[in-house]
């Protein structure tokens, strides 16, 4: 079906005037989406809301990232979800725990604060057993200095 | 609100419990240890009337937001790191040598909690140093 171009000003929908009214949208198919004008200011709001999100936690994975690169104790970072905060795994060079590495950790989370993305909590795993606490299929690559020489934020 | 004499209670039942495992047991070690400091961490709170607390994420939370509590969670933090990965590890002997317990979970964690915990309820307790097994 070829679109029409509307060059009529734009339909307004105010939370005071339109919040009960009922809009009924049309989508390519055959769906048809009954929404009233507090719903779809809603759903705006929404939209923002998780656009906001996805940037601050793009710039909370480029924050981790900088840090993992400039220690090398680090050799890689993972993100994943845990329930409902985000958990940072993060594999040391050693096969030991490093109790130092542990110490910047602590003062990672409070920088990590300024980003508004919820609850974010790292954890020090020995190399390899990423699997052991968490489905790899739902980890992010935040920093592996083994598998290339630079960092990589995955979105 | 839980009353803190019952949270001091556990903190000395772990802490004697501590001194009961075997060398070979010391990634238990490093757990009950975690314990002990959970329940040093649950005196402060139940003393200050802090509610919040439900799960280990809140506490974390609310230790890491405090400023009242910054030097504990600077320790207590990243012995919860130790505790959460040393529980779930195949080989935890590799991971936390039993040669670093004493050192480094016990004087490096667990006193210094201790030390605050009592510093901030204004009261001491009779906590002599731990005497680890030996093999």
């Amino acid at each position: 079906m070829e679109q029409q171009q509307h060059k009529s000003r734009p339909t307004a929908i105010r939370a005071d005037r339109d919040g009960g009214k009922m809009f009924v949208f049309h989508p390519e198919g055959d769906d048809l989406f009954v929404r009233s004008g507090r719903q779809v200011i809603e759903h705006c709001q929404l939209g923002i809301g998780l656009e906001v999100w996805l940037n601050e936690l793009r710039d909370m994975a480029e924050h981790v990232a900088a840090w993992a690169q400039k220690r090398p104790a680090v050799q890689a970072v993972y993100a994943a979800p845990r329930g409902t905060q985000i958990t940072l795994f993060v594999i040391p060079n050693a096969d030991q725990f490093d109790f130092d590495l542990a110490d910047e950790m602590v003062s990672l989370e409070i920088e990590l604060r300024r980003f508004n993305v919820g609850l974010i909590e790292t954890i020090q795993i020995p190399p390899g057993e990423l699997d052991r606490f968490v489905d790899t299929n739902q980890a992010r690559i935040i920093h592996d200095r083994s598998a290339a020489a630079h960092s990589t934020v995955a979105s | 609100m839980t009353d803190p004499q019952r949270h001091i209670r556990q903190w000395l039942h772990n802490r004697g419990f501590i001194a009961t495992i075997e060398p070979r047991f010391h990634d238990w070690i490093v757990t009950a240890t975690f314990y002990a400091a959970l329940h040093a961490v649950d005196t402060l709170l139940a003393h200050d009337q802090n509610s919040r607390v439900v799960d280990h994420a809140s506490r974390n939370d609310v230790l890491a937001r405090t400023n009242r509590y910054q030097q504990i969670h600077r320790h207590y933090k990243p012995l919860y790191m130790l505790a959460q990965s040393v529980r779930y590890l195949a080989a935890p002997e590799k991971w936390i040598p039993f040669e670093k317990v004493e050192s480094h979970v016990l004087h490096r964690y667990l006193y210094p909690i201790e030390a605050s915990v009592q510093k901030l309820i204004n009261q001491q307790l009779d906590l002599p140093p731990i005497k680890l097994r030996t093999a």
